[in-house]
């Protein structure tokens, strides 16, 4: 009785032992790889040249005018923003060199010292030089916004953006605020 | 004659070898840190990077963004619960920079999804999906106008876990194993109560 007892243990523990035990099957392998780029951020380019801006600036206008002329500090004041049916040259580009399409997003501070009223802008095609009017609104006072613009920008291309502020009645003011283009992955 | 024109020839050479002046801005190793999972109280760490590729040194900082869309319910806007360490940067061309996102799920925080309505939002074509942010924007040095990314973030609330989890799944996974071992040793305790006996009456 004692030995069947036993030999049922021995059975059980070499059961056990083969169901804990790994069972490693020889198999063909092949490697796959596949890598992603990074994601980057828009830059702000030149109306002609393909380098990183720093600045916009609005020339000086009377209390209450409409400044359609800023310029940046690549193409300088010599070389501002020029609206027209027919040959309108925009303030910046702005170009995707990310991976993927990126949506544009727009967003200012609030401009110091109440010196704006309003700001507007306008995205398009760099081949689309018909751009008289700028009336899609960035901030209707002045004040810190952020809009979604909806354009997109395929990889490796460039858009025209387009600003035109309103000064605000006060005059002998000066003030600043920052620009900011935002990408998303749409 | 022959002097000058190897002159011009080597001016024409010299000119394809001129570097282009190619604006970059700053790359991102992450497009989205959608889908975390935590439990309430507890807080889901994420490293992301940021490359610098631009010539110039460019200054910049981390903040979080909610877009407000008419309809959310309270669970859309979680910018409260994220921090980014450090907030500021500079980067400098080829410069590699780690940041800490850290996201505090609070202990009365329900199960589900937060900051999205939708566990698609990290893909593309779902953008009306995202709700909270986190954005990285930099300028060169001195400059007024920057640029960034919206990088959507969004975490999914787990159930409290079961203390006695871990305990379960290791009997599940092992169940074989276990009803061997305990038929094992109730055999050899069988076997030795037997002996015990047989010594007694011995």
């Amino acid at each position: 009785m004692e030995k069947k007892i036993l030999f049922l243990v021995g059975v059980l523990v070499l059961a056990a032992t083969l169901i804990v035990s790994v069972t490693v099957l020889a198999s063909n392998e092949a490697t796959q790889s596949a890598s992603s780029a990074k994601a980057t951020t828009v830059t702000v380019v030149g109306k002609v040249a393909d380098t990183a801006i720093a600045t916009i600036t609005f020339p000086e206008g009377a209390p209450s005018a409409t400044v359609s002329v800023p310029y940046n500090d690549v193409d300088t004041s010599s070389d501002p923003q020029f609206l027209d049916t027919t040959a309108s040259e925009p303030v910046v580009r702005l170009k995707n060199t990310s991976a993927g399409t990126l949506k544009v997003w727009l967003e200012i501070t609030t401009w110091a010292n109440g010196v704006a009223a309003s700001e507007d802008y306008e995205l398009v095609v760099t081949t689309d030089t018909t751009v008289a009017v700028v009336d899609n609104v960035l901030s209707s006072n002045g004040n810190a916004a952020s809009v979604d613009t909806t354009v997109q920008i395929p990889t490796t291309e460039y858009r025209a953006l387009y600003l035109e502020l309103v000064l605000s009645s006060l005059a002998g003011k000066t003030g600043t605020s920052t620009l900011t283009v935002l990408g998303e992955t749409p | 004659m022959y002097c000058k024109s190897t002159i011009l020839f080597a001016l024409l050479l010299g000119l394809l070898f001129i570097p282009g002046s190619t604006a970059l801005a700053t790359a991102v190793d992450r497009n989205s840190l959608c889908n975390l999972e935590g439990y309430p109280g507890k807080t889901i760490s994420a490293e992301i990077t940021l490359e610098g590729t631009d010539p110039e040194e460019r200054a910049g900082f981390w903040y979080t963004y909610y877009k407000e869309v008419e309809g959310d319910d309270d669970r859309m806007d979680i910018t409260s619960w994220i921090t980014i360490e450090p907030k500021d940067y500079t980067i400098k061309q080829e410069e590699i920079k780690a940041f800490t996102v850290k996201v505090k799920i609070p202990g009365d925080a329900r199960q589900g999804l937060w900051g999205a309505t939708s566990e698609e939002a990290a893909k593309e074509g779902h953008s009306a999906e995202r709700r909270t942010y986190i954005v990285f924007k930099d300028a060169i040095t001195g400059g007024n106008v920057y640029s960034g990314l919206l990088i959507p973030v969004s975490v999914k609330v787990l159930a409290s876990p079961n203390p006695l989890a871990p305990v379960i799944n290791f009997v599940k996974q092992n169940i074989m194993t276990i009803a061997l071992s305990i038929v094992i040793i109730v055999l050899l305790v069988a076997l030795l109560v037997k002996r015990r006996k047989q010594v007694g009456k011995g």
